[in-house]
Formats: structure tokens, sequence, C-alpha cells
């Protein structure tokens, strides 16, 4: 049993050796992910890579995030100390969140007051639901965040950065004013991660570090075949059990456009239909994920 | 476990059947010329074909260039000598202990890094390490150093440890087994038995060469 001690944060090395169990090879564990063993640089050169690209690969409840974008331009002029530079058939550019992974959508019109309001007697009417406003992720070189010859030390930090270089950047193109984003973002403290995504994280791992962790060629190989599939499955197992929880309908922000494209025809942002039906073109992120679960 | 450089001499030629034992390493006999000459290499060899837990160390270097000029390099304001070799921000010298550089971080933050990201680095070996004065002119002796992209840079490193006391019993029943093949060949002996040896204790020692040996 243990006694009252110092409750830290889970590290990455606990994921390493996870995966290093997974592998058959527990007596290569690491201490550290700086603890400059093979294992243990080659888990370094990895995991950032893993975790993003696992990020990606489905709407992961446990990250999802709404926020505020920053305004890096706007084409009619009405705000002050921004550019004007927007591509056309745009009215706004904002800058990619610096902790996105993947957008999911951007919801009409953000909320007026953010005081905190204390659950009471029910609503007579419930809330309106929010519709999607249209938007692009696009990048471009208007916008660039080193100007001038800067100081190395002054540079920012990029590289814990999402979409942003030394010249171009990731932007979103839109229409909405003071415009919020719904996206997945970049979730590095494991104690946040669901448990399901941690096994998946624990068999991507396995499998990029096999070539290093086992020595056997033959044993590599065959190890290799068993964990693609293995990592595979977790993955999926690990969406489904997702997209299951999360809420009803899918999503809590709004009705999934599959759904009310298929019962009432597209509607745009601004309430009038088009008499579109079936599928959309506009990325509302909505749509049928590829293997056949709903995000 | 053996306190000294005799104990482990003498266990190396107690395995070749060497008559003599010796005292001092330093007496001048056959046995000590030969010990003296084979011992720091042979140990060094072995602490850094292995990753023992027990030579592993972490300093903070000592920055010796970097960064580049504002701006980089360029016709106006080229590279010289007074900056790191091109492609590497810093140049850091290279610890004096160490035997096998493995690993460079950067300075430790008040969380645990949970978002690691790799360091690339290069030793080098430049003729003119040392810069001085206003304006900055670099100079020799030439040296061993690090090149690297990142700052406040610490070293993670298999060390020359001298201090038997620190030592893995494996590795010194390697280290024995090892300069009595060096002793054999030394003293014109038959060498089968004493390979199978080292390559007895080499295997078991991988085993306890972990980060928690």
């Amino acid at each position: 049993m243990s006694g009252p001690g110092i409750a830290y944060l889970q590290t990455p090395a606990r994921i390493v050796n996870e995966a290093l169990d997974a592998l058959a090879r527990p007596e290569k564990a690491i201490g550290d992910l700086s603890d400059g063993t093979a294992i243990a640089e080659a888990a370094r050169r990895n995991y950032g890579q893993l975790l993003r690209q696992l990020l990606r690969t489905a709407h992961w409840n446990f990250a999802r995030k709404q926020a505020p974008l920053t305004l890096l331009a706007d084409a009619t002029g009405a705000t002050p100390n921004v550019s004007t530079s927007v591509e056309q058939g745009w009215t706004y550019a904002y800058a990619w969140p610096i902790d996105g992974m993947a957008a999911r959508w951007l919801p009409s019109s953000p909320p007026t007051s953010t005081a905190t309001v204390l659950t009471g007697s029910p609503a007579l009417f419930p809330p309106i639901p929010q519709m999607p406003n249209r938007f692009l992720v696009s990048s471009s070189d208007l916008y660039p965040v080193e100007v001038g010859q800067l100081p190395w030390m002054q540079m920012p930090d990029l590289q814990r950065t999402q979409g942003v270089g030394p010249v171009s950047r990731r932007i979103i193109l839109t229409d909405a004013v003071n415009a919020l984003f719904v996206y997945t973002r970049l979730v590095t403290a494991i104690e946040e991660w669901d448990s399901l995504f941690r096994q998946a994280m624990v068999a991507l791992l396995a499998l990029t570090l096999a070539p290093v962790a086992v020595e056997d060629p033959k044993e590599r190989l065959a190890l290799r075949n068993a964990l693609i599939a293995a990592a595979k499955m977790t993955i999926a197992d690990a969406r489904v059990a997702n997209g299951n929880d999360a809420g009803y309908p899918q999503s809590t922000d709004h009705t999934p456009l599959w759904i009310s494209a298929r019962s009432s025809g597209w509607r745009g942002s601004d309430g009038n239909s088009l008499g579109l039906s079936g599928w959309t073109y506009y990325p509302y992120d909505a749509s049928m994920s590829w293997c056949g679960s709903v995000f | 476990m053996s306190a000294t450089v005799e104990d482990i001499i003498n266990l190396a030629l107690d395995e070749t059947g060497y008559p003599h034992h010796i005292a001092d390493i330093y007496e001048g006999s056959p046995a000590a010329r030969v010990g003296l000459e084979i011992y720091g290499q042979t140990r060094d060899e072995l602490l850094r074909a292995r990753d023992w837990s027990f030579s592993r160390r972490a300093v903070s270097l000592s920055l010796l260039k970097g960064p580049p000029p504002a701006g980089g390099y360029n016709p106006v304001q080229p590279w010289s000598a007074i900056n790191p070799y091109p492609g590497f921000l810093y140049e850091y010298s290279y610890p004096s202990d160490c035997l096998d550089l493995r690993a460079i971080v950067g300075a430790p933050g008040p969380m645990p890094d949970l978002d690691p990201l790799p360091a690339e680095w290069r030793v080098d070996n430049d003729p003119l390490p040392i810069v001085t004065g206003t304006p900055p002119v670099a100079g020799g002796p030439a040296a061993k150093v690090i090149l690297c992209n990142t700052t406040n840079a610490m070293a993670i490193y298999r060390a020359r440890v001298t201090d038997m006391t620190t030592w893995e019993p494996l590795f010194t029943q390697t280290l024995v087994d090892a300069l009595a093949v060096k002793f054999r060949k030394a003293f014109g002996m038959e060498l089968n038995a004493e390979r199978e040896a080292v390559a007895e204790s080499a295997g078991a020692a991988q085993g306890a060469a972990g980060v928690r040996g």
C-alpha cells in the first residue's frame, strides 16, 4: 500500500515502457526519454509525431475544444490594426489554433455573454441549435510570424506551435464575425487521454519501436506484421467507442449534416434552404468517416 | 568486488595461468608493464561498448560558439570560424570524461516534458574552438566539440568511470576476461579458452547493461 506522496504526472516514458512490454522486451525499459539509449532516442524521435497522427484519426471526445480564433485579416476594413488582405470570396482570415490538430466545425453564432449561468428550472424553449458556418482551412504568406531579422534567441518556438512556419502559416477563411472554432486539440497530458486512445498509442509506439527493440530480423518482421494488425484493431475499437460515447446526436454541438441533409435538404448558414439534398461539399465535419463510424 | 587496479590485473593474470601476481602497477615487472599499457584502454573500450548504467552521466554543456548572427549568413555577413559549423546554431565543448555521447537534451523545465522533441547533434573536431576578443577571433588548440541546435544544452553520455566501487560485478568480470585475452597475446599464450570466456561474460553483461542495470 502506497503512502502519501507527490501526485506526479505520467510521462511519455510510461507509454514507451508499455510498448516495450507489448514487444516482450521489458528488460529494455527506459527511465526517461532523455536516457540516451537507442530505445529512448527512437521514442524521442517518434513519440510526438505518433501522438499527432493518432489524434487526427478520429474526433476524439477528450480532445474536443471550442475556442475563439485570432483574427489576422478583415476584408471589410472594419477592424483596426489588422490586415485587409483576405483571399477573394471570404471576409475574414483567422489564425489556425496553436494547439489545433484537426478542424471539426465552426458555429455560426458565438455566445454574447461569458457570465456563468447556474442550472435552474428548465427553459421554456429549448435552445436553438447552432448552424455551422462556412469555412476553409488554407495557408497564406500574408501574415508572417517573423518579420525582419530577429536575433535567434527571439525566434518563436515554431516546433511546438501547430501550423506556423517562418514565412507562411495555416489559416481559416470564413465569413463569421468573432469566429469560434471547434477542433481537436493537441493533448499531451496522458491523464486526459481516453483509456482506449492510450492503448492505441501504445500499439502504434510498439509498432514503431519494434525495429529498434527486436534484434533478430526474422522475429522483428513477424512481430511487426502482427503488430500492424493489432494496432489497426486497437485504433478501430477506440474510434467506435469514441463515437458511441460522443453524445446524442453524435455531437453535442449540432445535428450531423448527413442526417439533416437526408431529412430536410441542405441549409445555408443564414437559414435559407437551397434545396440541396444528400451529401454536401462544405467541410462541416459531419460526414460519415471512411470506416462507417460517425464522428 | 576488487578495489584496486592491481586486483583486477591479478585476477586477469590468474585466468591466464601466469605464475606471478603484481604488487604495484608501476613496479616494472613484465606483467605490470603490460598491465599498465592495456588496462586503461581495455576499460574504456568496455565502458563504451555497452550501456552501463553506472557510467551514464548528464551535464550542462559549456557554450563555445553561437548562435549565428541575426538573419543568418549572407554575402554581407558570411560564415566565419567564430560561428558554429553551418547547419547548427550552437557549438559546445565535449565533456572531458565522455566516452560516448548518447543524447542532447534541453534544460529541464518546471514540469515533465510531455511533448518530447528529438535533438539533432554531431560530434566534430574544431581546429579553432576558442572565440575571444572584440571583434571576436577564433583560435586553437583544436578540440572535440558538440554541434547542435539546442539552447542551454545538456549532454547524456557514458563517462570514463575509474572508481571501481561503482562498477557492476559483471563489468568487472568482463574487464578481467578482456584483460586476460590481451595478457595471453602479450605473453604468446593459447587464446581460444580466453576468447570463449570473453564472449560468455559479454553475453551475461548484455543483460545487465540496461538503464536500470
